[in-house]
């Protein structure tokens, strides 16, 4: 038998065996992990026989040890229980149960493990409206709606604004005025006192006339200036009344109405993101540049010209405060003359006071004016240009500002108004801000095809959001968008310098010692540990590379210690996995080359060809489908690399991608999030290791999928050339 | 009539010389036929002179130079191509041994000749291939219609233009049957594609290739049977109007229905094109060639008008040789 060689049979069928079991295992693992990551599991309500309850998802079972010694570790009131379970063994297989609770902020752990011997008999249950609500901040929240409130705030009409200004206006002011001013003055306030609160009334009835039209709301509450709540029904409309709380208890109610609520809220949370990264985040990204612009003329010129911008910034703006305080003053004087009459006391009071005011505010703004002259004056044409850009682009950006936080600060007002009252298994409520609440669903109620459009709306979330909550919530988007960019450019350097420097290798280097040692010493430049090459990357690329073009062509950024290219970013990334992945390519195209039958070249010779054209013509196109394995090994090879990367620009949370719609489009200086970098992450640096498991899976599976999907595209490339050029022998 | 030798032969790569690998070390003086352990009936040593032994044979194989015996019938033809005196060493060994000989224009010429003899190293000789091998060394020279072949001034990727030459195995480009026909007319910078076609058309017509063809000039030329490859390899070769084709054994990888179009397509370019054909089947050359030149370890044995070679042969051993006594 031996001598027919069948036990080598079984040896290398062995071997296979082997390597496959543990490839599909590992495969099977990620995909079932990872997979599974998402899929909404029902909630199961557990009592415990110490009077605990819990809410969660079922996601381990075990078996385990359970000794005599580990009694008196228990609480009192549980210890009969595991005695009993004990019976008279010392130590007895006992099986727990893993729980996910969640809320966090209430109990300090999202997993428990529960002894099955401590459960209550008959004490689980799946309580119909149970909620898994995702949360912006905090994690996700276990628990059973309770109420759905609305807090309707009464807004204050215009004229009732005003009279508050003129109001408080004049009792600010009234000791400027002499006696018979102060006397008129006592009279005006108290005449628009009665105004005001005639203009309140009526509004205040109309408020509640629309509340009181909306009758499904069961328990309202009007709630006064002072705090006080008191019953709706009791409320008059001459109290000042701030809102209406609008109750609406039950869970079938509660839950009702926050699914009406929830899509025009999520939009308003949207409008909000966007005007703070597109309104304020370009604001202070032209301040930033301005700045810069500043710097890069301070670099000749022996001022300080960056803090002297700041300062003179800081005076324009009080300067700037003064003058509208002097416009709103003007505007009320004329509110006064319009409401009271030309020549009624208290307008010439309020007259006076407003000349005082001026001349007050003038004395001020003199020394003030004098002060930025004085800082300007010494200043070259050039650098005043700089500065006064500088200046101009800060006022510009404060007015902005103003006008978009109040936008934002109505939109978010709008969505405070809507708050999700839950209570935890164990009894505690909760309110939830409905703009807190990414997605919440009652997780027992969901048939199928429910859950599956949860579980679809998350992958979207996943793949197409940005992460948030410390990576461990949210979208992985812009790590899929960094790994795929820096793959796509790393391949871009790699292979035409890898083919080339094979070229010359095969093609023209004659063979001998020399060639033969440069061969050998590539093939082992494919056994340097990756990490070196990032130690290489960081020392080379970014501190004397990328160093010499900061010095070169952003000396303003490097005197403000900022560097742009010296630092990790996205090309040097890139190239350090170039650098890593050239021998394969340098193998892999050699191979190639040689595979391509001399009479071919002999063939093309007899042509009259030169070696640069058999090699274009006939070699290159040849050899290409042998190039593109190493392209795609390459490939496959960088993509996964994660050492090398966290020295050269991965990091866990890049504010910007690296290619956006902001031209120049590519920003090779900026530094990114990988896939790899990201597991590593969530696996090994986040807070909740437990809580981030499943996320790891799901990177994992994601990043395979990627790289396999690269992959594919480069194979069906390297099919459709093959078919072109014929057969080869990769 | 028999030629055993030619069976034993096929067994041993034709040639080193236009073996695939130039790096790998050539041995002109390869053996003639398979060591003797692989056959039953024991074959005499390569270098050695066959049985019945002649003088001239017995002073070759101690290295001394003979003179060929070149007949009368060649002086009064006009010769596009002139070798000179011809050496060439591969390393330390030398593989020719001052061979000059004339090819005749407008006729076919063969060489023939036990394996290693140098006859492919000759012709490769022609247009320079060997320049590719670093161990080549030569002296002597060749002129085409008069030029220098290996003057230092010469062109080498010019005169290659000047030549078209077909090898051993057929070795289409991987590219069309179009691409690969006009392929040397490219490299040249040729973008017209009028022109282009009109040329491929011309050359698939010259080697008989046309008909079978000229519905798939798009599709890839290694679709097509060997015997094809070999007629595109000689459209091909021809393209350029080259002043000599050189054709290395090209019937040695066909099966005999494609060696006949191709001996047909050889006969037809007689006239046009002068034609040097390296070949190791007797009968092909008998049957297509005007005149034969037998070469023996490196040296130009006999040479003269086909027809009187091979019925009258001047010299015993080129009687020897294609009487199949020896090889």
């Amino acid at each position: 038998m031996i001598a027919r060689g069948e036990p080598v049979v079984w040896l290398t069928a062995g071997a296979l065996a082997i390597a496959l079991f543990m490839i599909v295992g590992l495969i099977a693992l990620v995909v079932m992990t990872g997979g599974s990551t998402f899929w909404p599991k029902r909630l199961h309500r557990i009592e415990l026989l110490d009077g605990r309850v819990l809410l969660g998802e079922l996601t381990d079972t075990e078996a385990y040890e359970f000794s005599r010694d580990r009694l008196d570790a228990l609480p009192e009131e549980v210890r009969g229980a595991a005695v009993n379970a004990l019976g008279d063994q010392s130590a007895v297989e006992a099986h727990r149960t893993q729980l996910r609770v969640d809320n966090k902020q209430l109990t300090g752990e999202s997993y428990v493990w529960i002894d099955d011997f401590l459960r209550k008999p008959n004490g689980t249950s799946l309580p119909e409206w149970a909620l898994t609500i995702e949360r912006t901040s905090w994690g996700r929240f276990l628990g059973l709606p309770e109420a759905f409130v609305v807090n309707h705030r009464r807004l204050p009409s215009g004229t009732e604004r005003q009279l508050d200004q003129l109001i408080a206006f004049l009792e600010e002011h009234a000791s400027r005025a002499d006696d018979t001013g102060q006397q008129a003055i006592a009279k005006g306030v108290e005449k628009l006192r009665e105004e005001r609160s005639a203009v309140r009334e009526k509004g205040t009835a109309e408020f509640l006339q629309t509340i009181r039209a909306d009758k499904a709301s069961a328990e309202r509450a009007a709630v006064l200036e002072t705090g006080d709540e008191i019953p709706l029904a009791q409320v008059r409309a001459s109290q000042p009344i701030v809102a209406v709380r609008a109750m609406s208890p039950g869970s079938q109610e509660t839950w009702s109405r926050f699914e009406k609520v929830h899509p025009e809220v999520l939009d308003r949370v949207a409008a909000i993101h966007d005007l703070d990264r597109s309104g304020l985040g370009r604001l202070s990204e032209g301040q930033e540049e301005a700045r810069m612009d500043v710097v890069r003329a301070a670099l000749d010129s022996e001022h300080a010209l960056a803090p002297l911008a700041q300062q003179l910034a800081e005076l324009d703006a009080v300067v700037d405060d003064l003058e509208s305080a002097a416009e709103t003053r003007d505007q009320l004087a004329a509110a006064f003359t319009r409401r009271f009459g030309g020549d009624s006391d208290v307008v010439h009071a309020v007259r006076e006071i407003v000349a005082e005011l001026g001349a007050d505010s003038a004395a001020q703004r003199a020394p003030l004016q004098s002060e930025i002259e004085a800082l300007v004056a010494p200043l070259s044409e050039d650098e005043k240009a700089a500065v006064d850009r500088y200046r101009k682009v800060v006022a510009e950006a404060r007015r902005q500002t103003v006008e978009i936080s109040a936008d934002i600060e109505a939109l978010r007002a709008e969505n405070e108004q809507y708050v999700l009252r839950a209570v935890t298994a164990d009894g505690q409520s909760q309110d939830i801000p409905v703009a807190e609440i990414v997605r919440g669903f009652p997780a027992n109620r969901l048939g199928f095809a429910e859950r599956l459009k949860v579980y679809l709306s998350r992958w979207a979330e996943f793949l197409l959001a940005e992460p948030r909550e410390a990576n461990t919530e949210g979208g992985v988007f812009p790590a899929i968008w960094g790994t795929v960019a820096m793959t796509l450019i790393m391949t871009i350097a790699v292979v035409p310098f890898g083919v080339l420097a094979a070229l010359f290798l095969r093609e023209y280097a004659k063979a001998g010692v020399v060639v033969s040692a440069v061969r050998i010493a590539v093939n082992n430049l494919a056994g340097v540990p990756s990490i070196v090459w990032g130690v290489f990357g960081l020392g080379f690329f970014c501190y004397v590379v990328g160093a010499g073009i900061d010095e070169a062509f952003y000396p303003a950024y490097v005197s403000e210690n900022k560097p742009v290219f010296g630092t990790g970013g996205l090309m040097w990334a890139s190239l350090t996995l170039a650098l890593l992945t050239l021998p394969v390519v340098i193998v892999a195209t050699e191979e190639a080359l040689s595979a391509v039958p001399n009479s071919m070249r002999e063939g093309s010779y007899a042509c009259g060809a030169s070696k640069w054209q058999t090699i274009r013509r006939i070699v290159l196109p040849r050899a290409l489908p042998g190039i593109m394995t190493g392209m795609i090994l390459a490939m496959a090879r960088g993509a996964g690399e994660v050492a090398p990367l966290m020295l050269v620009g991965a990091v866990k949370i890049a504010p910007e991608l690296p290619i956006d719609g902001d031209a120049p489009f590519i920003h090779p200086s900026r530094s990114f999030m990988h896939l790899g970098f990201h597991i590593y992450d969530l696996g090994f640096q986040s807070p909740d290791s437990e809580a981030a498991k499943p996320m790891v899976f799901t990177t994992t599976l994601l990043l395979i999928s990627l790289i396999a999907i690269l992959n594919i595209l480069a194979i069906r490339l390297r099919s459709r050339l093959r078919k072109r050029f014929g057969a080869s022998q990769f | 009539m028999g030629f055993p030798m030619l069976n034993a032969t096929r067994n041993v790569p034709a040639d080193r010389m236009s073996s695939s690998d130039p790096t790998a070390p050539p041995n002109p003086i390869a053996p003639v036929s398979k060591p003797a352990t692989r056959g039953e009936i024991p074959r005499a040593e390569p270098n050695r002179p066959p049985r019945g032994k002649s003088s001239r044979m017995e002073a070759i194989a101690r290295g001394e130079s003979v003179a060929a015996d070149v007949h009368n019938a060649l002086k009064h033809e006009d010769r596009v191509l002139d070798i000179e005196n011809f050496r060439l060493w591969y390393g330390q060994k030398q593989a020719l041994f001052d061979v000059s000989m004339g090819v005749p224009r407008g006729k076919v010429t063969a060489i023939i000749g036990p394996s290693g003899c140098g006859k492919s190293t000759l012709l490769r000789c022609v247009n320079r291939m060997n320049d590719l091998l670093d161990i080549v060394r030569i002296e002597g020279d060749m002129r085409l219609n008069g030029d220098s072949i290996y003057d230092r001034k010469v062109d080498v990727i010019e005169l290659r233009k000047r030549m078209g030459m077909v090898f051993q195995k057929p070795n289409p480009f991987p590219m069309t049957i179009f691409d690969n026909v006009v392929y040397p007319l490219r490299i040249d910078g040729e973008r017209n594609r009028n022109v282009l076609a009109e040329i491929c058309e011309r050359s698939l017509r010259g080697a008989a290739l046309w008909d079978e063809v000229k519905d798939r000039l798009k599709e890839s030329a290694l679709g097509l049977s060997g015997g094809q490859q070999q007629r595109l390899c000689i459209a091909r070769a021809i393209a350029a109007e080259p002043e000599v084709l050189l054709l290395d054994e090209p019937c040695s990888a066909l099966d005999p229905i494609a060696t006949g179009k191709v001996e047909d397509l050889i006969q037809e370019l007689k006239g046009d094109y002068s034609v040097l054909i390296v070949t190791h089947n007797m009968q092909q050359a008998s049957r297509i060639s005007d005149y034969t030149a037998f070469m023996y370890l490196g040296r130009l044995m006999e040479y003269g008008p086909t027809a009187d070679l091979f019925t009258n042969p001047h010299l015993p051993e080129t009687n020897a040789y294609v009487t199949g006594r020896f090889g």
